[in-house]
């Protein structure tokens, strides 16, 4: 029954290698990173080419930009095709905004770091605070202080679409235009999925990353059911676009504008999505003052398998940090006040950070008593 | 294969299920793994498959069934199993269609489910008469969200009903109840009232859980002394890489 020798079957894409690409090592798919590590972590290793993956915004669209603009800089980074789709803004904005990529000494070094100062036998336990992913084999690390300049873009595929020029032309439905876009993008670069009697011939193969920002968003048509059928259409159809090439598309939905009938309709239409809460503007719970917001995986993504890749839980946590975005398990931050009793301690440990540590979220403090 | 869910629903490679209207309804976890079984069923008792394909390429189905030991790609070669990609007709056909007078613009004609019915029919016709067939969709309710009018897919579906009551055929699909709520009043009686077996998904209240995945009913509707039997069967289960685990509820291996 097991089999124990890794075969690809059954894939169109068996035997090629892209730059920027990892088959995933049971299911004969070719993942790409999406630029955030631990984001990558939690797809299961990366995103399969020709999938979809869906950011549902938060309220303020802060972080599904971050997202966005992580995902466009990974592919420049990899010399992928890049084509930005935008209708709310200029395209330049986003693409002069895409952080930098920083070395892998630099990161694996800041990884490494922090000196002993607990009780030796911790020393082999994971670390409480643990981000999700640890460093990755393939994919980049970005560095969100710093960003790119034209003269990096320069020598790379990069395409951008402006929806907003197209404003006073007379096109009856903006949503199968830039679908028509996209396919005249794939058709005319050669990002077709190679047939089997390719695989010898696989020097030009190249992965185009599509990017949309704010679709759906007030811009692209009236909120209404109509809009929201047609959304449903677009969805339907760049999925399977995306099935029949070597392309990636990152979609940006303010979901907060569609009813949850409609958004789950999206969820389902597109192949993983993740919901990003922030918690700007709102009054947080002063259990998450580390973080920046929550997210959830709404839809896990099932491909070439009965279940799909279920990360260890499904609560998540994201943080802004000075240079990176990062994704953390959600829990609570250690009881360190007098009046707690180890006894709540310990009961807090069990029921809601089984995931960490055995000591909890408490190691780095030094005022504990062992 | 799922042994057990056979076994819980008395189905085997020699007793596929007989000229029955099956369908999956899913609420809060994703029932299409089910359609990898019924696959694997019928190609393993050496029976025909219409596969037509709305939510999933023939590539998934191809790996995915592959872990439960049916070769598609084999079996679709040597005729015993016929694949309809809609996918890719619903995004030709968006792409072409750019009649201005279309002020709605559809993305799809309504003839689509016509056209689509007629081609199963001639499909399970060409079928040799010693053999059984199952016509799979893959997502029947994906259709209303599209735009289809939901008198389209309930004709669409009495459509099928027909054929397996003309031919020793059975008929599966999925109805995701999650995303098409506003229909669903109308749809889903519809979809019992024609069904004879009902596999019904439903994710667990208190969220997600590693060891059980949720919970499975098995609703057999069948005709005894001119009155209608309901038989009904609840389990818990968990889906593994190639199998399907079924146990009552409060059960499951991690709690005993």
């Amino acid at each position: 029954m097991k089999k124990v020798t890794f075969t690809k079957k059954g894939t169109k894409k068996s035997g090629i290698s892209i730059p920027g690409t990892q088959p995933s090592t049971n299911n004969g798919l070719l993942l790409t990173s999406t630029g955030i590590p631990s984001l990558d972590a939690l797809l299961g290793g990366g995103l399969p080419v020709g999938t979809v993956l869906l950011i549902e915004e938060d309220h303020t669209n802060r972080f599904a930009r971050i997202v966005s603009k992580y995902f466009l800089a990974e592919g420049t980074a990899c010399h992928h095709g890049i084509y930005l789709i935008t209708r709310n803004e200029k395209p330049q904005k986003i693409l002069s905004q895409l952080p930098m990529p920083t070395t892998m000494e630099k990161v694996s070094r800041e990884a490494g770091s922090g000196e002993m100062n607990i009780a030796i036998r911790y020393h082999d336990l994971p670390k409480a605070q643990k981000s999700v992913a640890d460093v990755s084999r393939y994919g980049h690390h970005f560095d969100l202080s710093k960003t790119m300049d034209a003269l990096q873009l320069a020598d790379k595929e990069v395409h951008s679409l402006n929806l907003l020029e197209t404003i006073d032309k007379e096109i009856k439905d903006i949503f199968r235009y830039t679908l028509q876009q996209i396919k005249i993008k794939i058709d005319t670069n050669n990002y077709a999925a190679p047939s089997d009697t390719d695989v010898g011939n696989e020097k030009n193969l190249n992965i185009l990353r599509v990017a949309i920002t704010n679709f759906g968003s007030p811009m692209w048509g009236e909120n209404n059911s109509e809009t929201a059928q047609k959304i449903n259409k677009f969805l339907f159809c760049l999925r399977a676009l995306a099935r029949q090439s070597l392309m990636v598309c990152c979609i940006t939905i303010p979901t907060d504008l569609y009813t949850s009938t409609q958004v789950e309709t999206f969820r389902q239409l597109c192949d993983c999505s993740v919901e990003l809460q922030s918690f700007e503007g709102k009054k947080k719970n002063p259990l998450y003052k580390q973080y920046h917001g929550l997210l959830n995986m709404r839809k896990l993504l099932c491909l070439n398998s009965l279940l799909p890749y279920v990360p260890e839980t499904l609560d998540f946590a994201f943080e802004l940090k000075k240079t990176k975005f990062v994704i953390e398990y959600l829990h609570l931050p250690p009881d360190v006040s007098d009046t707690a009793s180890r006894q709540g301690v310990e009961e807090i440990d069990t029921n809601k950070v089984s995931k960490s540590s055995p000591c909890g979220g408490t190691t780095l403090k030094k005022d504990l008593d062992f | 294969m799922f042994e057990e869910l056979n076994r819980l629903a008395g189905w085997s490679t020699e007793k596929l299920p007989d000229r029955e209207v099956i369908f999956i309804t899913d609420k809060g976890c994703n029932g299409t793994f089910l359609l990898h079984h019924f696959i694997a069923l019928y190609l393993k008792a050496g029976q025909h498959v219409v596969l037509v394909t709305v939510e999933q390429s023939f590539a998934h189905y191809s790996v995915a069934c592959g872990k439960l030991g049916a070769n598609l790609t084999k079996s679709k070669t040597e005729g015993k199993l016929t694949h309809v990609d809609m996918m890719k007709a619903g995004l030709n056909e968006y792409l072409q269609e750019s009649s201005p007078t279309d002020q709605l613009s559809k993305g799809f004609s309504n003839k689509t489910l016509e056209q689509l019915n007629d081609m199963i029919h001639d499909l399970v016709n060409s079928v040799p008469v010693d053999k059984k067939s199952i016509v799979i969709v893959d997502d029947l309710s994906l259709f209303l969200s599209l735009g289809f009018p939901i008198e389209d897919v309930i004709t669409f579906y009495h459509k099928m009903k027909y054929i397996t009551r003309t031919k020793p055929a059975s008929f599966l699909t999925v109805l995701h109840l999650d995303g098409s709520a506003e229909d669903l009043p109308t749809l889903y009686p519809n979809f019992s009232y024609y069904g004879t077996c009902e596999l019904k998904l439903e994710g667990l209240e208190s969220g997600y859980s590693k060891d059980v995945h949720g919970t499975l009913e098995v609703i057999q509707k069948s005709m005894k002394n001119l009155r209608t039997v309901f038989e009904r069967k609840v389990r818990q289960y968990k889906v593994t890489e190639r199998t399907l685990h079924l146990f009552a509820p409060g059960t499951s291996k991690a709690v005993l």
